[in-house]
């Protein structure tokens, strides 16, 4: 059995198609590091300047203002709000002036939370915006993104002022490169590995209907045969985390790694969306994530595994790559969904958003949790693994 | 030939594959209409609400001043004012169900907005407004819709919207499917090259034959795809061939949508021509069916990582792979060369298909004759 093992992952990694996918993927990395990462630009940034205007300008109006009983109910407001505001904003600046980034995110933190409480519960949402690069043209949900992300950030800097590792502007503006690896985790990053992983693993039973007497040859049962290609198909697709540590090595020299103690903020949807948003660790969000990928990179691989004892032929294996689209079609932000739609295993394709719970917060349901999605994810790959045990006892059809 | 056609079609006919392509296709119209009843793909309401927004969001960058005094109104902040105005007209015509204010409202704002592009300090702005590119087609929909007194579509429950988002994803996928479709066309031939060569056949005709036979499977999938769409979209929603589509052929138009699809279709089977002829191509390079499609997907993404090759030269085929970013503009904004239009994607289309055959012609013509003159040498032994 070992040797079976032993000899499909040298062909496994002796196949031509499978070292051309490394190199690209290596190379598509790489690209990533060096030319793409540097230019990402948080909307949320550490931006002296901005702290410094919006500071004068409010100071200057608090300075100069006369509230009479006749005063503009806007400017009533402003006088009420912009001084505690202001009082923050002091705070930062001379954090940052001094380098006590503690100082700094404790007083962000407090910025952060304050101001949500303004321009969300105010009900004053016509005139107050937050920042603006939400606000861009063709975002139909701006307000709510920018919400999001003020109560996710007060968060996130209420654990960076009582944490026990050094402050950074590259923590605070998620640069690092397991931050990185977050972003990317709540992005593009699955579609990719996922499709990687189907074109690994598309040819794995197919290439041997060449040499089916030779297969023929060994003393194992169909079935457990198959089980052994999944496994090196899933070593295999395992690899391709390996092949883009270079450019995690990269972003990590030159913006620094981050630990694993990093805040990650995780929502809880609750009615009208006024759901909690709590911290979890770097490290965890990590684990959990890693395991949802392990177990699509097993639905993949079981699913091409049976689709090639039934159907023998590689070109309907590689139509497997549709379910990553479906989710597309029914998850759509502002629509009214059915729950039981989060019972389908293609609900949980974009891993990091579900494991963060953005997801729920996008669609303002609260069906897509992480632990309903293991399980889902778990019970239809065991499904896929028990047809394909029945199929494999089908003499005809056992590769 | 014709028989040999037929050969090739009695083969491949239990061929997985041909069905496979064919349950995508009815996949995709399914989740088009699924899409399309949950999204907010052009839907008015919620679209003019977001774009108030930002436009407030761009006058936040200036102080509040007297719009009227050109001595301490910038241009910009000016055409930002009036813009805002002629937006209100639209959120007005929208919350009053008042068509006509709307299209007024539409028609006026691209063209006070079409001044603002080359404004100083209009980077600053950017984001907060549509580009260049989408307020042309903006004002060429809306233009027409008032010529032609159509109705305004609120929702996007409806015939034209449904075209615009189905032809938008067909557009956008073709190429890759019929590449990826067509990509072991001749790995037979060279899998079985004794019996192959054994046809008493020309190669000219043989590669003839099998490339006929892959485009008019090719044809029958769209003409089928195209058929399906439509139908079942006249049956849901209501057909309404008229109604005017914007589109970007060297400038900004709008034509009825029975001539967009028209042109779409055209334009997808002159595409499927020229992926199976790549594919032929690129046979006769790799002899790795995995390898040819990762090529495909090289030569379909080439414009977005390489715009400067389009910017340089509007001839290569590869910039117009993709129907939807050509019919659109998006490829020639990108890139920067308005010479990327429809009428050159069908020009460069047409040469490339001729330049490619002729070249595959005299490749395996020669390889031919190697072969004819090789079993000379051996006495018919090979």
């Amino acid at each position: 059995m070992i040797g079976y093992v032993r000899w499909e992952l040298k062909v496994f990694f002796s196949n031509r198609k499978n070292i051309i996918l490394f190199i690209l993927l290596l190379l598509a990395g790489l690209y990533y590091a060096l030319y793409l990462a540097p230019d990402y630009q948080p909307i949320e940034s550490v931006n002296k300047n901005e702290i410094e205007a919006r500071y004068e300008d409010r100071q200057e109006f608090l300075d100069t203002v006369e509230v009479r009983e006749d005063s503009h109910p806007m400017t009533v407001f402003s006088y009420q709000v912009f001084p505690e505001w202001n009082e923050y904003d002091s705070t930062r600046l001379d954090a940052l002036a001094a380098g006590d980034l503690r100082t700094y995110a404790e007083a962000t933190s407090n910025w952060y939370a304050y101001s949500d409480e303004i321009l969300f519960s105010s009900g004053r949402d016509f005139f107050l915006r937050y920042t603006t690069g939400y606000y861009t043209y063709g975002n139909n949900f701006s307000h709510s993104d920018g919400h999001y992300a003020y109560l996710s950030s007060a968060v996130r800097y209420g654990k960076y002022a009582d944490a026990s590792y050094d402050l950074s502007i590259q923590i605070f503006e998620e640069r690092t490169a397991l931050q990185t690896l977050q972003r990317l985790l709540a992005s593009s990053l699955p579609y990719i590995l996922l499709i990687v992983c189907l074109f690994l693993s598309n040819d794995i039973v197919m290439k041997d209907r060449q040499h089916l007497s030779i297969v023929k040859g060994f003393p194992l049962t169909p079935f457990k045969r198959l089980m052994l290609k999944g496994l090196v198909a899933l070593l295999g697709s395992l690899t391709s985390l390996v092949v883009l540590v270079p450019a995690f090595l990269v972003i990590g020299f030159r913006e620094g790694f981050g630990t694993l103690s990093l805040p990650v903020v995780r929502y809880h949807f609750e009615f009208l969306n006024l759901g909690t948003y709590e911290s979890m660790s770097m490290g965890l969000f990590l684990v959990q994530s890693l395991a949802m990928i392990l177990l699509w990179f097993t639905i993949i691989i079981s699913l091409v595994l049976l689709m090639s004892i039934i159907l023998k032929n590689e070109f309907i294996n590689l139509t497997i790559g549709i379910i990553l689209f479906i989710e597309a079609t029914y998850y759509q932000r502002g629509a009214i969904i059915d729950d039981w739609l989060s019972y389908l295993p293609t609900s949980y394709v974009q891993i990091g958003n579900i494991v963060s719970g953005y997801r729920q917060y996008i669609l303002a349901i609260d069906s897509v949790t992480m632990i309903k999605g293991q399980l889902v994810l778990l019970a239809a790959a065991l499904l896929i693994i028990l047809l394909i045990w029945f199929v494999s006892r089908i003499k005809r059809l056992a590769i | 030939m014709f028989r040999l056609m037929k050969t090739i079609f009695l083969v491949e006919r239990k061929n997985l594959k041909f069905r496979s392509i064919i349950f995508i296709l009815i996949l995709f119209i399914v989740g088009s209409f699924v899409y399309l009843d949950n999204s907010q793909f052009r839907e008015l309401k919620p679209g003019t609400a977001a774009e108030v927004v930002a436009l407030n969001s761009a006058l936040d960058q200036f102080r509040n001043v007297d719009a009227t005094d050109s001595d301490v109104a910038s241009p910009l902040y000016r055409n930002l004012i009036s813009q805002s105005s002629n937006l209100a007209n639209r959120t007005l015509g929208l919350l009053m169900d008042d068509q006509d204010t709307y299209i007024k409202g539409a028609t006026e704002l691209t063209k006070v907005r079409d001044e603002v592009y080359t404004m100083d300090g209009f980077e600053d702005v950017a984001q907060f407004i549509p580009t260049y590119r989408q307020n042309q087609l903006d004002g060429a929909l809306f233009t027409e819709i008032q010529n032609q007194e159509e109705k305004l579509l609120v929702h996007n429950s409806n015939f034209p919207t449904y075209i615009i988002l189905f032809l938008f994803a067909l557009g956008y996928g073709w190429y890759l499917l019929v590449g990826i479709f067509s990509s072991d066309i001749l790995l037979d031939e060279t899998n079985h090259k004794s019996l192959v060569n054994g046809y008493p056949l020309s190669i000219a005709s043989k590669l003839f034959a099998k490339l006929l036979s892959y485009f008019l499977f090719v044809f029958i999938c769209l003409v089928l795809t195209f058929t399906i769409a439509i139908t079942s979209a006249a049956v849901i929603y209501n057909m309404d061939l008229s109604y005017p589509v914007a589109l970007f052929n060297g400038d900004y138009l709008a034509i009825p949508v029975w001539q967009y699809i028209c042109i779409a279709f055209l334009y997808l089977l002159c595409l499927s021509l020229v992926a199976i002829a790549v594919s032929i191509l690129l046979n006769h390079c790799f002899k790795n069916l995995y390898i040819i499609i990762f090529v495909h997907f090289f030569f379909f993404f080439i414009v977005y990582l390489l715009p400067v090759l389009g910017k340089w030269m509007s001839f290569l085929p590869f910039n117009y792979f993709n129907f939807q970013t050509v019919a659109d503009g998006s490829v020639s904004e990108m890139t920067g060369n308005t010479a990327i239009t429809l009428t050159n994607g069908f020009l460069t289309m047409l040469l490339s298909l001729l330049v490619i055959f002729l070249f595959i012609y005299w490749q395996f013509h020669r390889s031919q004759t190697k072969y004819n003159r090789l079993k000379d040498d051996q006495g018919g032994i090979l």
